[in-house]
């Protein structure tokens, strides 16, 4: 694809991005240690090597990741507009749906890239300062990050549908953190109205480790699927008629 | 003559009333064609309408026979363009910045990018983040962003916004260069009158969203200059309100 190079340039060279890719290395290899002599000191065992990946991507795909697909998000789309870039590629010979596509192509990388750093360096941090690391729980563990990227992707097409309305990245960003705590919110309190969402789905990899594929996982999935779809065709709808 | 541009009766409005209203323009092979007129007349409307940047609410823009809107890709295949208010990318560097742009043309090599910016004068600023360019550097930026494709047809709204004198000359010079040794089909929309003398071969002249006049320099009146037309025209305005 024609514009997916560019656009991953665009991502990717922002220090912002940069950062947050190094936070989410250094984060778990600070947690195994920190962790480690707590267990110690405390004389109890939480956490061990096979189990730590996956309290990692507990909390990455219910906190830390929503944010950054969201950050990520908001500055390709609103934050291009803001700045008047967005136009910058729209008047060559490339189609809007390229461009769209593109962006889309790009987030989703981002994600994942973002997921395996996470997942290798649990897994490092596990392996060096915790007990019981085992060749099952890695494989576990990096099955668990790569399921994990559906639904937060399947949540990254509403942010990228909703953005489209807001022309500014701070205020898209500010936007899609205040939905992602009501779809939370929703998800606690309403918890037959949150099977509609994406947000229900968060610890997705559980279901497969617990009833691997089951008719609930593949209704899920179909659910998921679903959501990208129509998400992903209403974003495009209305990026394809913005002017400038 | 092979038309290059054909807008048929295009008409935008925003909310705000201003726009532009049942504009017919032809744009022929090899021409510089100026499109004048004051401040707000609608000159960037008609541009950011020509490159899809907003829909006409009626009308069709054709460009080397293509349907901008239908086949937009075919349309601006050979086009190079400068529209007032889009920027480049800040936190990358000139060169990366064309770089983005050469990707979106398969058949155009790296090293073009070194011999646009050579001609706008920017090739020792080409490793510099354009965050740090001057109005002026940007503008030439974005020239040999528009130059980069060896385009057939070049758009370009208020090119010499923010440059000085010098540059104003460098581009005066390199456009002239381009449409009589390449052949290179240019629209320019500018309200600086000096311009236009020097460069266009034909005009139009905008006045709120609507053409008053238009004439080429042949058909100009014995003594008449482009900036003697365009005051005629303004003046007709006014006394038919």
């Amino acid at each position: 694809m024609l514009n997916l190079r560019n656009e991953w340039m665009k991502l990717t060279r922002r220090r912002s991005a940069i950062t947050l890719l190094v936070i989410s290395g250094v984060l778990p290899l600070i947690a195994g240690p920190v962790i480690k002599i707590l267990q110690n000191k405390f004389s109890f065992t939480a956490f061990d090597g096979e189990s730590f990946p996956l309290a990692m991507l507990s909390l990455a795909v219910s906190f830390y990741l929503p944010l950054l697909l969201a950050l990520a998000v908001s500055e390709l789309f609103s934050g291009e507009q803001e700045q008047k870039t967005l136009a910058f590629l729209l008047v060559r010979p490339i189609s809007r749906m390229n461009i769209f596509k593109s962006k889309m192509i790009s987030t989703g990388i981002y994600l994942l890239l973002l997921l395996l750093i996470i997942c290798i360096t649990s897994l490092l941090s596990g392996a060096i300062w915790l007990e019981n690391f085992t060749m099952q729980g890695l494989m576990l563990a990096v099955a668990s990050f790569l399921l994990s990227w559906f639904p937060l992707m399947a949540l990254g097409l509403l942010f990228i549908f909703l953005v489209q309305w807001i022309g500014s990245s701070s205020r898209a960003l500010t936007f899609s953190i205040i939905l992602y705590l009501a779809l939370m919110v929703v998800n606690f309190l309403f918890p037959g109205l949150a099977r509609w969402l994406p947000t229900y789905d968060s610890n997705w990899y559980q279901r497969w480790i617990n009833s691997g594929l089951s008719v609930l996982v593949m209704g899920r999935t179909l659910f998921l699927l679903s959501w990208s779809v129509l998400f992903y065709t209403l974003g495009y709808y209305k990026f394809s008629r913005k002017e400038f | 003559m092979q038309k290059i541009l054909e807008i048929q009766n295009v008409t935008k409005r925003y909310k705000n009333g201003r726009g532009i209203e049942s504009i017919n323009l032809t744009v022929n092979q090899g021409e510089v064609f100026g499109l004048l007129g004051p401040n707000g007349a609608g000159k960037t409307t008609l541009m950011k309408c020509i490159v899809s940047l907003c829909q006409p609410d009626s009308g069709q823009i054709f460009i080397q026979g293509y349907n901008v809107r239908e086949q937009f890709e075919k349309a601006l295949k050979s086009v190079g363009t400068l529209i007032s208010g889009v920027e480049a990318i800040d936190y990358l560097t000139a060169y990366e910045n064309l770089l983005l742009i050469s990707r979106l043309y398969p058949e155009i090599e790296t090293h073009r990018i070194e011999t646009v910016l050579e001609w706008v004068g920017m090739e020792q600023h080409k490793n510099e983040k354009i965050k740090s360019f001057s109005t002026g550097m940007r503008q030439r930026l974005y020239l040999a962003a528009a130059l980069l494709a060896k385009p057939s047809f070049v758009i370009l709204d208020e090119p010499t916004n923010g440059l000085d004198i010098e540059g104003k000359l460098d581009f005066q010079h390199l456009i002239a260069k381009l449409a009589k040794e390449e052949g290179v089909t240019f629209i320019l929309s500018t309200h600086l009158i000096d311009e236009v003398e020097r460069l266009c071969d034909r005009v139009a002249i905008l006045s709120k969203g609507k053409i008053i006049g238009e004439s080429s320099k042949n058909d100009l009146e014995q003594n008449q200059t482009f900036e003697s037309f365009y005051i005629d025209c303004i003046k007709k305005r006014k006394e038919t309100g």
